[in-house]
């Protein structure tokens, strides 16, 4: 069995244990079924607990799964590779290094030598907004300005698949919503593509071509919304009549599941 | 230059007064109850001098550092070797994690005969003594820098397809720095304590054999010269040490 061949993810009747210390085996994962194009924001949402996480490690290739495939690029994944990069909800800076060492690290790790991971660093920097502060320490940054550094390391590796685990969630609101426009702006320039967890149903919306929603135990997809919202997307965009109606929609598949839990279920 | 003599007289001051109100104390009960284990501190002082001068304490003190560096040097490797498999490996832990906690506890001068009888008097003894006060807080502090590391930046390492040497170079001693620093500071106090208590107890070499041979002879002005030399000894290794691990985490101590 193989995936279109235009997929840059592919997961298929996957399904997932974990196991834990006393040996009791819970199911994360019910046979998943997720497919991203080529060149496509598709994003996840759902409770907390429905394998969101669980999900986007095993396309990073950090975590093993039971049943079914997972591909990227039309290839098995066997583990982490060259080709995809992670964000991080907690950012995962080093705070030993200042930032252009933080946004090289993806290029140590892979030998480049040191004057050639420093250019694209800067380069890097400069994209996402940070080119003074190449010498500073995370610690010395916001929230927001540390989010950049870990963007721009994910991007210094030149990746064709960006995987984002509620990159933004420890983010002030307002500070979000810009990070949410120059993602697109970075995103736009590229062909990348990419898998954006989140529980904030607006960027949800706002940023993806498609919405996968998510229920839990154990988790399964339920709908994917396709959000045929025009791009570029831009502030005008959080106010157009279909944004609302989507994240409306959004919110209703949702609030089912949070009220009821096993609404999901039996639907 | 005001305000920083104002600061340090507000920091070192009452320090410096209790000083000299114990060495004023020390000075007049030494002259006046006239006790033979009570020298004042002005012959004591005198006695200091003359060793200093007469250069009998720079063999013994030269001795003792050697002992000393080379027992520290054992323990750093050795001992933060283990605390790294001991942090890394469940297994390891599990096998030799009670030694090192007997080892931190117990009252090691109890092995300085044994290490007399197995290296004779001479340096080994002495390194043997330095290793056994330092190795096992060095190595529980190697272990809790291995264990207290942040699963997310190990995450993190991995999804970049960094190697497990590459994650441990990169990511798990940088970031174990302060624990590392920990242990290399207090290995240092207790080695030199047990340089000390070995050279007491066996009696003829470095700055615990002067200790024992103007103990022994009633010679009180040169045994408290020697006392105070050695706890300004001590003294400074362990602020040197200090000073030195300060500079070298600046940066990284104040991380997380
Ligand atoms: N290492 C683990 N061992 C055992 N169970 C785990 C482990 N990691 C996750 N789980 C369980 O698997 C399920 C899915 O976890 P996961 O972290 O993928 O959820 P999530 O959708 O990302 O949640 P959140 O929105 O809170 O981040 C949860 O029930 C969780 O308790
Ligand atoms: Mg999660």
């Amino acid at each position: 069995m193989s995936g279109k061949a235009d997929a840059a993810i592919s997961i298929r009747s996957v399904s997932k244990y974990y196991v834990s210390g006393n040996g009791k085996k819970t199911k994360a994962l019910d046979s998943v079924d997720l497919t991203v194009n080529r060149g496509e924001f598709v994003s996840i949402i759902g409770p907390s607990g429905c394998g969101k996480t669980t999900m986007l490690k095993m396309v990073g290739g950090i975590l093993g799964w039971d049943h079914g495939e997972v591909e990227v690029l039309g290839k098995a994944v066997e583990g982490p590779g060259p080709e995809r990069a992670t964000v991080f909800q907690s950012f995962a800076l080093l705070p030993w290094m200042t930032v252009i060492d933080n946004v090289s690290f993806g290029l140590k790790v892979r030998g480049v030598a040191k004057p050639e991971r420093y250019n694209i660093a800067r380069g890097l920097l400069k994209s996402v907004g940070l080119g003074d502060f190449e010498h500073a320490y995370p610690r010395q940054l916001s929230g927001g300005m540390q989010q950049r550094v870990g963007l721009a390391r994910a991007l210094a590796v030149s990746p064709q698949v960006l995987l984002m685990d509620e990159p933004f969630s420890a983010i002030d609101a307002q500070t979000r919503l810009i990070l949410q426009t120059d993602l697109l702006d970075i995103w736009s320039k590229t062909d990348l593509s990419v898998l954006f967890i989140t529980h904030a149903m607006d960027e949800a919306v706002f940023l993806s071509d498609k919405v996968v929603i998510m229920g839990a135990r154990p988790g399964h997809v339920t709908e994917v919304i396709d959000v045929d919202l025009p791009r570029p997307r831009n502030e005008a965009t959080r106010r157009d009549s279909r944004f609302v109606e989507l994240t409306g929609r959004v919110w209703d598949r949702l609030r089912g599941m949070i009220t009821d839990p096993n609404a999901d279920v039996a639907a | 230059m005001t305000l920083s003599l104002g600061l340090g007289t507000r920091k070192y001051g009452p320090f410096l007064l209790s000083l000299v109100v114990l060495a004023a104390i020390w000075e007049i009960v030494g002259r006046t109850a006239n006790i033979l284990t009570l020298p004042p501190l002005s012959s004591v002082l005198v006695a200091f001098g003359k060793l200093w001068s007469s250069g009998a304490v720079t063999a013994p003190l030269f001795d003792s550092t050697m002992a000393l560096l080379t027992g520290l040097a054992i323990s750093l490797t050795l001992g933060s070797a283990i605390g790294i498999g001991m942090g890394m490996s469940r297994v390891i832990d599990v096998a030799i994690g009670p030694y090192v906690k007997a080892g931190l506890s117990a009252p090691l001068i109890a092995f300085v005969p044994v290490f007399l009888m197995i290296f004779g008097i001479g340096s080994e003894t002495r390194i043997a003594t330095v290793v056994a006060f330092s190795i096992f807080i060095v190595a529980t502090n190697a272990a809790t820098a291995m264990r207290t590391i942040d699963d997310r930046l190990l995450e993190m390492g991995r999804s970049f397809g960094a190697s497990r040497w590459a994650i441990f170079r990169d990511i798990r001693l940088p970031a174990g720095a302060p624990y590392f620093v920990a242990g290399l500071r207090l290995g240092v106090a207790r080695g030199v304590k047990g340089l000390i208590n070995g050279e007491v107890l066996i009696a003829i070499i470095g700055l615990g054999g002067l200790v024992k041979k103007y103990g022994t002879v009633f010679s009180m002005d040169q045994l408290y010269a020697v006392i105070l030399l050695i706890v300004l000894y001590a003294s400074v290794a362990v602020g040197g040490v200090t000073l030195l691990s300060n500079l070298l985490v600046k940066d990284k101590a104040n991380t997380a």
